[in-house]
C-alpha cells in the first residue's frame, strides 16, 4: 500500500469523523496524464514535470471533499479511487493498531499515514 | 456492401454496413452534422465490422461503447498503436513518434516530449495564445460584418500556434494547411505526394537545424539525448512529422464545428458571451459532442472481445465521436449542455497515446471561444450559405461563413 503525501500539516485530518473521512487512492500505472483533477482542484492534486500525478494517495480535509470529489470524479482513466473508509478502520501498513485504536471515530491522519 | 472485403474470421452476421468514410453524412455534406450521424451506432452492438472504414479502404472492428474503447486504449499489450499510417502512405514503414511506438520505447519517447506540453508550459505559451487570436479577430472585426470563419480565423489560428511551437514563421501558413488537407482528405496519389513534401521538408529543416541549432522544437530533438545517445534522423523525423502534421488540423476543426454550433444556437452564445466564465466548462461539452478524431489500433494477438473474434492483425477503430455518444456514459448524449459535470469525454483519447498536444488543444479552444465571444457580436449562418461537413479519419467543416451584420 503506498502512503499519503504530506501534503498538510500534523493536523491535517484531525476532525474526521466517522462517515467524513476520504481519501484519494492514486493508481499512478492508470494516469495518462490528462491532467482533469489538477484543473478542478489544483491544490489537492498536483503534478510532476511531465504533468502526471505525483504518487502517494491523498488525505482530504473536511472543507476540500467536495473540490477532491469533483477531481477524482473527472478522471477520463479512472486512475482516482475515493475512499471513504476512516483511517482506522483501513487495512494497516506502517503502524501497529490495537483493537481499540480501530474502533476510534477520532483519528490523526497525518500520524498514521507518514509521508 | 463488398462482402469480399470481410476476413474469413469475420462471422457474417457481424459485418455492418457502416464507416466513417462513406455512410450517409460522412461525404462532404451541405448543413451536415456528421457526429449526429455516427450516434446511430448505438441502437446496435457493442461491436461490429466494418468492411470499409479506413483512408485506404480497409476494414476494422468498431469498438461504440466507451469503456470497452478505454480497455482497448488502455491496453497496449494486446492493441499495438503501430500502425505507420503515414509511412504506407509512401510505402514505408517507419513510425511516428509517439503516436505510433508502443510501450516500453514510447514512454522514453513520451518523457521526452511531455515537459514540452505540459499544463504547467501551456499556462505559459497562453499570452502568446492570446494575442495572436485577439489580432486576428480585431482584422476579421474591423473589415466587415461577416467571415469565412474556417478559412479566416480556426486555421489561421491554430495551425499559427502550432508553427510557433515548432519554430517556423506564418509566411507559408497556408501552403502548410494545403499539405495537411491533401494528407487527410487527398486520394492516394495526392496523399502520397503530401506525404513525400512533408517528410522532405521535415528533413530538411532536421539537417538545417543539426548544422545550426536555433531556440527552437527540432532543434531541442536534435540535440536532445535518450538513454546517452542522440536521437537518430528516422526517430528525429518520426517526431517532427507527427507534431507538425497534428498541429494542421484538428484543434482548427473543433473550433469550426463549436462556432457553428454557437452560430446555431444562440441562447447558449448569448450565455457564453454575458457570463465567459462559462466557456472553459462549454469547451469539454463541445469536446465531447464535436470531437473530430478517430483512433485505430492493431490487435497483436487473437483476442475474443465481447465476443467478437479479433484475429492478429486486425484493425480496431476507436472512434472519440462514438464514444462520446454513448448512452451509457453520458446522460442524453446527443444533446449539448453546456453545463454538463463530470464530463469524462474522450476526445483526447485514453491510455498512453493521450493526445500529447491536449493542454495546448484545450487552452487554443477556450481561448479563441473567449476572445471571439467578447469581439463579435451575436453571429449566426449567412443565408444563402451552407456550411459543408465531412467524415473520415479527421472529422472537419469548411464554408462556414458567419454573418454579424
Amino acid at each position: 500500500m503506498t502512503t499519503a503525501a504530506p501534503r498538510h500539516g500534523a493536523d491535517n485530518g484531525a476532525s474526521d469523523k466517522v462517515g467524513s473521512a476520504m481519501r484519494i487512492i492514486v493508481h499512478n500505472t492508470k494516469c495518462q496524464g490528462h491532467a482533469r483533477c489538477s484543473a478542478q482542484a489544483p491544490e489537492i492534486f498536483k503534478l510532476d514535470d511531465e504533468g502526471y500525478i505525483l504518487p502517494g494517495d491523498i488525505e482530504i480535509t473536511a472543507g476540500e471533499q467536495l473540490l477532491a470529489l469533483q477531481g477524482a470524479q473527472s478522471c477520463p482513466e479512472r486512475a482516482l479511487e475515493v475512499d471513504r473508509t476512516p483511517a482506522a478502520q483501513r487495512e494497516p501498513d506502517s503502524v501497529e493498531r490495537g483493537p481499540d485504536e480501530l474502533k476510534s471515530t477520532s483519528v490523526n491522519v497525518a500520524a498514521r499515514w507518514p509521508g | 456492401m463488398p462482402v469480399s472485403r470481410v476476413p474469413d474470421h469475420v462471422p457474417r452476421e457481424m459485418v455492418r454496413d457502416f464507416s466513417l468514410f462513406t455512410s450517409p453524412g460522412m461525404q462532404r455534406t451541405p448543413n451536415g452534422d456528421p457526429h449526429a450521424a455516427v450516434a446511430c451506432v448505438h441502437s446496435g452492438p457493442p461491436i461490429f465490422y466494418s468492411p470499409y472504414n479506413t483512408q485506404d479502404g480497409l476494414g476494422t472492428w468498431v469498438i461504440t461503447r466507451a469503456a470497452d474503447q478505454r480497455r482497448v486504449l488502455q491496453d497496449a499489450e494486446n492493441f499495438s498503436s503501430h500502425r505507420k499510417l503515414f509511412s504506407a502512405a509512401l510505402d514505408e514503414s517507419w513510425p511516428t513518434i509517439p503516436l505510433e511506438l508502443d510501450p516500453p520505447a514510447h514512454g522514453v519517447f513520451r518523457s521526452l516530449l511531455n515537459p514540452l506540453l505540459s499544463p504547467k508550459r501551456v499556462a505559459e505559451l497562453e499570452p502568446a495564445v492570446r494575442e495572436r487570436a485577439v489580432l486576428l479577430i480585431d482584422r476579421i472585426a474591423a473589415s466587415g460584418s461577416s467571415c469565412d470563419v474556417t478559412k479566416d480565423f480556426a486555421f489561421p489560428f491554430a495551425v499559427s500556434i502550432s508553427l510557433r511551437f515548432l519554430g517556423l514563421p506564418d509566411d507559408r501558413l497556408d501552403t502548410f494547411v494545403r499539405w495537411g488537407q491533401e494528407l487527410l482528405h487527398g486520394d492516394r496519389p495526392e496523399r502520397s505526394a503530401a506525404a513525400r513534401t512533408i517528410v522532405d521538408f521535415i528533413d530538411e529543416l532536421t539537417a538545417l537545424r543539426r548544422k545550426e541549432p536555433v531556440d527552437d522544437f527540432i532543434s531541442f530533438i536534435v540535440q536532445a539525448e535518450l538513454e546517452g545517445r542522440r536521437l537518430t534522423d528516422e526517430e528525429v523525423r518520426g517526431i517532427g512529422v507527427l507534431v507538425f502534421v497534428a498541429g494542421l488540423d484538428s484543434v482548427a476543426a473543433a473550433i469550426g464545428f463549436d462556432l457553428a454550433y454557437l452560430a446555431r444556437n444562440p441562447e447558449d452564445q448569448e450565455l457564453l458571451r454575458s457570463e465567459p466564465e462559462r466557456i472553459a466548462l462549454a469547451a469539454e461539452e463541445l469536446l465531447r459532442a464535436y470531437p473530430p478524431i478517430q483512433m485505430l489500433r492493431v490487435a497483436r494477438k487473437d483476442i475474443d472481445f465481447e465476443g467478437a473474434p479479433i484475429r492478429k492483425g486486425d484493425y480496431v477503430s476507436c472512434a472519440t465521436m462514438i464514444a462520446n455518444r454513448d448512452p451509457a456514459e453520458f446522460e442524453c448524449p446527443n444533446t449539448v449542455d453546456l453545463a454538463r459535470e463530470n464530463n469524462r469525454h474522450a476526445a483526447f483519447g485514453y491510455g498512453p497515446h493521450r493526445c500529447i498536444g491536449s493542454h495546448l488543444a484545450r487552452r487554443e479552444i477556450v481561448i479563441a471561444l473567449e476572445e471571439w465571444l467578447a469581439r463579435i457580436p451575436a453571429f449566426r449562418i449567412k443565408k444563402g450559405t451552407s456550411p459543408i461537413t465531412y467524415g473520415g479519419h479527421v472529422f472537419g467543416i469548411e464554408n462556414l461563413v458567419l454573418d454579424w451584420s
